[in-house]
């Protein structure tokens, strides 16, 4: 109930109100109040138009006027004139608005074509190093891969080089074997020629020594030795083309030393002999010289060349005559030519008289005749010797006159050696 | 936009003009050379409302004008008077409605363009990351 009497009460409240007021407000007062009385249009219309908003205010409050005054003609003339200015305030922040907005969007504009050329700039930076990188990549890629065919390559070249190496040494080797075969061969056949050269001059020193063997007359001085040195030169002949060189040279060796004895025995035979030969023609020869000797006569005796001197001293004496040292020249001449004969110089008598003075008295002319060619014809003193016999070795009748002639006598003798 | 800021300054001009006139001259050939003049101004507000946007408000105008001109034709004389300021606070909004909308066009091509120069930037900033990104990579690779 008490509801139902409030609501009453109400409902006569606003009729009064209704009844009694100017009436209602009309649309163009309405639409101004509206915009007027929104606070964010105003804040907005009195900033950006001022002298507009105002204007607008003035026709509001005009309006409100004639609404109050119940002028319903010019209520509604100033609230649209109100409405009106109200508006184009709006419009002019609304304007304002918008120059700000464009202004910030051309600053973003800028910030952002500053931005934009910045990252242009900085992409174009980046894909130049980019592709100055890849570039590099590619190169590296490039080179790695020229790297490894050269690797390959240089692998390949190695092998080529170790085979061409091995095959170079093998074939070298084959070589210096092949080589060092040749020169075993040449050698050993160089040691045979040597050997058989060897053999050869043995075997032909030993073939001349033969020779010589045989020319000296070794068949008959030292036939043993010869035949040997004969058949040691067969045997050699046979291993030499049995190139047996070392059965060989021995032969030879002993065939050359059979040689060398039966040629020194035959050499020192024949010397000998030729010795002995010249020793006779020598001894022919001062015989036939002492023979020429005017006075003297000459024999030979074992001992030597016996050379018989008569009439050399006056009786008694033992003074060799003037006349009569020419023959002792001629045997000083000859003794000087034959110098190797010792000289012996022995006196004789005949046998008268006493056996001691003819001992004596041959001595004393013996001594005289040495003294002669020592002094006289410069014989050296040791080369010759004096003997006196007497009347010993007599060489003929002494009991005749022409026998004691002869028996009285210097001899000088040419000792044999 | 300045072509139509300059035209809308001379309308504004002689809008004034005409408004100093009025007190003086109201007889019946004042007006009709009003109600000729804010023709023009009508014909060239709706060349200067290339979006079509204010269209009603002109239209307003032209009712206006017409009402103005049936007070005349009824010797309605001192009834003009009120709808001729009308009319010209009503020029005036147009022209403000106008200049707002070619201000929040021009606004709203210059968010686009920085928007636009934004999404650039930034496709440019990711183009230039990932150019980087590659470049460490490829540096990573000891380059």
């Amino acid at each position: 109930m008490k509801h139902i009497f409030f609501s009453i009460l109400a409902l006569a409240a606003v009729s009064v109100l209704v009844f009694c007021g100017p009436g209602p407000r009309p649309p163009e007062l309405v639409k101004a109040d509206n915009l007027i009385l929104n606070k964010s249009f105003v804040a907005q219309a009195s900033k950006a138009a001022p002298q507009v908003y105002k204007l607008s205010q003035r026709y509001y409050k005009l309006a409100e006027e004639a609404y109050d005054d119940g002028d319903e003609e010019g209520c509604i003339y100033y609230s649209t004139m109100a409405a009106i200015k109200f508006s184009t305030a709006l419009e002019h922040a609304r304007r304002l608005a918008a120059e700000d907005r464009r202004a910030k969007a051309e600053e973003q504009q800028k910030k952002a074509k500053k931005v934009l050329a910045q990252e242009q700039a900085r992409r174009t930076d980046a894909e130049k190093r980019t592709t100055r990188m890849q570039e590099i990549l590619a190169l590296k890629s490039k080179l790695d891969a020229e790297k490894k065919k050269s690797r390959r390559e240089k692998k390949r070249i190695a092998a080529e080089l170790k085979k061409a190496q091995q095959e170079a040494k093998a074939k070298l080797e084959a070589e210096k074997k092949a080589a060092a075969e040749r020169l075993a061969a040449e050698q050993a056949r160089a040691e045979e020629l040597k050997k058989e050269k060897a053999v050869q001059e043995l075997l032909a020193e030993a073939k001349s020594k033969i020779q010589m063997a045989d020319a000296l007359d070794a068949k008959k001085h030292d036939p043993a030795n010869l035949n040997s040195a004969k058949t040691y030169v067969q045997q050699c002949t046979k291993a030499l083309s049995d190139k047996r060189f070392d059965d060989a040279k021995e032969l030879a060796k002993m065939a050359g030393q059979k040689a060398d004895l039966a040629r020194a025995k035959a050499q020192a035979e024949y010397a000998k002999q030729k010795k002995e030969t010249e020793l006779l023609a020598e001894r022919e020869n001062l015989f036939k010289e002492a023979d020429d000797i005017a006075g003297v006569e000459v024999k030979t005796e074992k001992r030597g060349v016996v050379m018989t001197l008569h009439q050399m001293f006056a009786p008694g004496k033992a003074i060799v005559l003037p006349e009569q040292t020419y023959m002792l020249d001629k045997i000083a001449k000859l003794a000087k030519k034959y110098p190797d004969y010792p000289i012996v110089v022995e006196g004789y008598t005949d046998s008268r008289g006493r056996s001691t003075n003819n001992m004596a008295l041959s001595q004393s002319r013996a001594q005289s005749v040495l003294d002669y060619l020592v002094q006289d014809q410069k014989l050296k003193f040791e080369r010759l010797k004096s003997s006196g016999y007497g009347e010993a070795r007599p060489v003929a009748d002494n009991s005749r006159a022409g026998g004691r002639a002869k028996n009285r006598r210097i001899e000088v003798i040419f000792l044999f050696r | 936009m300045k072509k139509t800021g300059v035209i809308l300054s001379l309308f504004f001009a002689s809008l004034l003009a005409a408004a100093f006139t009025q007190a003086a001259d109201k007889d019946a050939k004042y007006f009709q050379k009003q109600f000729d003049r804010w023709s023009k101004v009508i014909a060239d507000l709706k060349e200067a409302d290339v979006t079509d946007e204010a269209a009603q408000d002109i239209e307003l105008i032209r009712t206006w004008i017409g009402q103005s001109q049936a007070f005349m034709a009824s010797d309605r004389l001192d009834e003009i008077e009120p709808v001729l300021k009308r009319i010209e606070a009503q020029a005036e909004f147009v022209r403000a409605k106008i200049n707002r909308l070619a201000a929040e066009d021009e606004a709203e091509e210059a968010g686009a363009l920085a928007k636009s120069t934004q999404e650039r930037a930034a496709a440019a900033k990711q183009a230039a990351d990932e150019a980087v990104e590659r470049m460490k990579k490829l540096e990573a690779q000891g380059l």
